[in-house]
């Protein structure tokens, strides 16, 4: 009797898991199709340039109009693995040439944990709800991945922020948010804006404090409360 | 006995009595204290050349005559300074009324936009002179008398948020109307503006602004000639004279060929904007309509073009 009922139990199992396979393709399928329904997969980075902003400035300038540049990161980031013994340099190797090989293991969510490399890096973003592969791309180091697992590369940046951050993204697009120089009127000269990672650790991305160190000398108002009189 | 007798005839040979002596003393002190009290005002006017003695107002000057006036003021600062400077008469860019919004939710009071006003408006080196002040506020708070100009620790502070305060550029400025002489006034493009040739420093203005936006010149402006801004406005950051008063213009000499002011471009946070609140795409628009704007003292009716909010 007990031999029997072993031998029986894998084979009345099989139905089972069959449709929890088919559930959870359907279950999938559904969760993918909503997110495309609703364009969460679409986080579009216009490019600002050509926001709805400038086109009574471009119309005034009689369709002659200098552009905004976005600052943009120049391509993947290097990390430093020590000095030339020849030369002294500092050599620099892209992130693939260490992650070819090196797989990296979900498990260690977060920089202290790691053994070798990145272990320096101060990791305070997203409030524990944040792992590396958040954004970096676990199948291609050299760039980084939107939560739908697109890939974005590193000078497109604020597209990764901007899934996250988009009121920030929103402000930002209507010069309300992020430093910028030049011209305030496009038909007379360019612009320059920062991007993200211009002002933002994306690592910890807090703004950080700073010291004033300028202050006008007004009479009376001293600190110390003295004045000339 | 005789001797003693100031009648006897002894006391004609004295060569000045005391009584003549003293009035000498006195006469002589006199003057002397005199002359010492009118001095700056004959050293004032040797400096004063006869052709800027005769200015006119700036808003009565033909083209012809203000490219004069401008010639001679360069030719000053060359001969002054020994540094050669552009001093230009940027006219409003019609259709254009100038807005500024801060984001108080985002400034966090390192004043890199007092410094940048220093430098770019030839302000006063000795005491560090600015248009704007930033003030350390105590959250919950909007009463600006209640600000703090003079902290010097790390920002932002616990419990503290920074209020930069600079010329508001009212649309009802009561600054402009007491000045006696009307050496100031709004221009088309919302800048109050100063004619620095004809204020005559009677600091009305200053005490009519509630905003503490204008700034007196108690002594000529030092500053180095290698650090002299050389790209000028008559209106804006020429050297001014001892005297006068001054105060924001919005950088005109900047804003009013395209360019953004320099307090806005130094500002790490970026909690500036600034834009034309004619253009309804503009950035400030954008702001003036989706974020919950607010002005200073908005109850003494002043109408301000500057704004604040928090986001």
């Amino acid at each position: 009797m007990s031999e029997r009922t072993k031998t029986d139990r894998p084979g009345r199992a099989w139905p089972l898991i069959a449709t929890f396979a088919v559930l959870a393709i359907l279950l999938f399928w559904a969760v993918y199709a909503v997110i495309q329904a609703r364009g969460l997969a679409d986080v579009e980075v216009e490019d600002v340039a050509s926001a709805p902003h400038t086109e009574a400035a471009v119309r005034a300038a009689g369709g002659k109009l200098y552009p905004v540049q976005v600052r943009r990161p120049a391509g993947p980031p290097q990390v430093v693995v020590g000095e030339d013994p020849v030369t002294g340099a500092t050599r620099l190797v892209s992130c693939t040439t260490c992650h070819a090989t090196r797989v990296a293991d979900p498990e260690h969510g977060r920089t202290k944990a790691l053994d070798d490399f990145h272990g320096e890096v101060v990791f305070d973003h997203g409030a524990g709800a944040l792992g590396c592969n958040a954004c970096h791309d676990p199948s291609d180091y050299d760039s980084l991945r939107a939560a739908d697992g697109r890939r974005i590369a590193y000078a497109d940046v604020m597209r990764l922020c901007a899934q996250c951050h988009s009121r920030q993204h929103e402000s930002y697009r209507h010069g309300a948010h992020g430093g910028m120089n030049g011209h305030w009127d496009l038909s007379r000269g360019p612009r320059t804006r920062n991007t993200c990672t211009d002002c933002h650790d994306p690592h910890a991305p807090a703004f950080p404090s700073m010291k004033p160190t300028f202050k006008p000398i007004d009479r009376g108002l001293q600190p110390d409360g003295s004045s000339d009189h | 006995m005789s001797d003693k007798n100031p009648s006897s005839p002894a006391a004609g040979d004295r060569p000045v009595s005391r009584r003549t002596l003293a009035k000498g003393i006195g006469t002589t002190l006199g003057l002397g204290a005199f002359a010492a009290a009118v001095s700056p005002l004959m050293r004032r006017t040797s400096e004063v050349s006869a052709a800027e003695f005769m200015q006119q107002h700036y808003k009565d000057l033909s083209e012809d005559e203000r490219a004069e006036v401008i010639r001679r003021l360069e030719a000053e600062a060359l001969e002054q300074s020994g540094r050669e400077v552009t001093i230009r008469d940027q006219a409003p860019i019609p259709g254009t009324k100038f807005g500024y919004a801060i984001n108080l939710s985002l400034c966090n009071g390192n004043g890199k936009c007092v410094e940048a006003c220093h430098r770019e408006n030839n302000h006063d080196r000795d005491t560090n002179q600015s248009y704007i002040r930033v003030l350390e506020m105590q959250r919950g708070s909007m009463d600006m008398e209640k600000g703090n100009t003079t902290y010097d620790h790390t920002v932002p502070a616990e419990d503290k948020f920074y209020l930069p305060v600079q010329c508001q550029q009212c649309d009802n400025p009561p600054c402009v109307d007491v000045c006696p002489v009307e050496a100031t006034w709004k221009e088309q493009d919302g800048i109050v503006v100063v004619d620095y040739n004809w204020c005559i420093g009677c600091r009305y203005c200053e005490a009519a602004c509630p905003y503490h936006a204008r700034r007196f010149n108690w002594k000529a402006p030092n500053v180095p000639a290698e650090e002299i801004n050389p790209d000028q406005g008559y209106l804006s950051n020429r050297v001014r004279p001892q005297g006068v008063m001054e105060k924001c213009h919005f950088c005109l000499h900047r804003t009013r060929e395209g360019k953004l002011p320099a307090c806005l471009e130094a500002c790490p946070t970026g909690a500036r904007i600034f834009g034309n609140l004619l253009d309804p795409d503009s950035d400030i628009r954008w702001v003036l309509a989706n974020k919950q704007v607010l002005v200073l003292k908005e109850e003494l009716g002043t109408v301000p073009s500057f704004f604040y909010f928090f986001d």
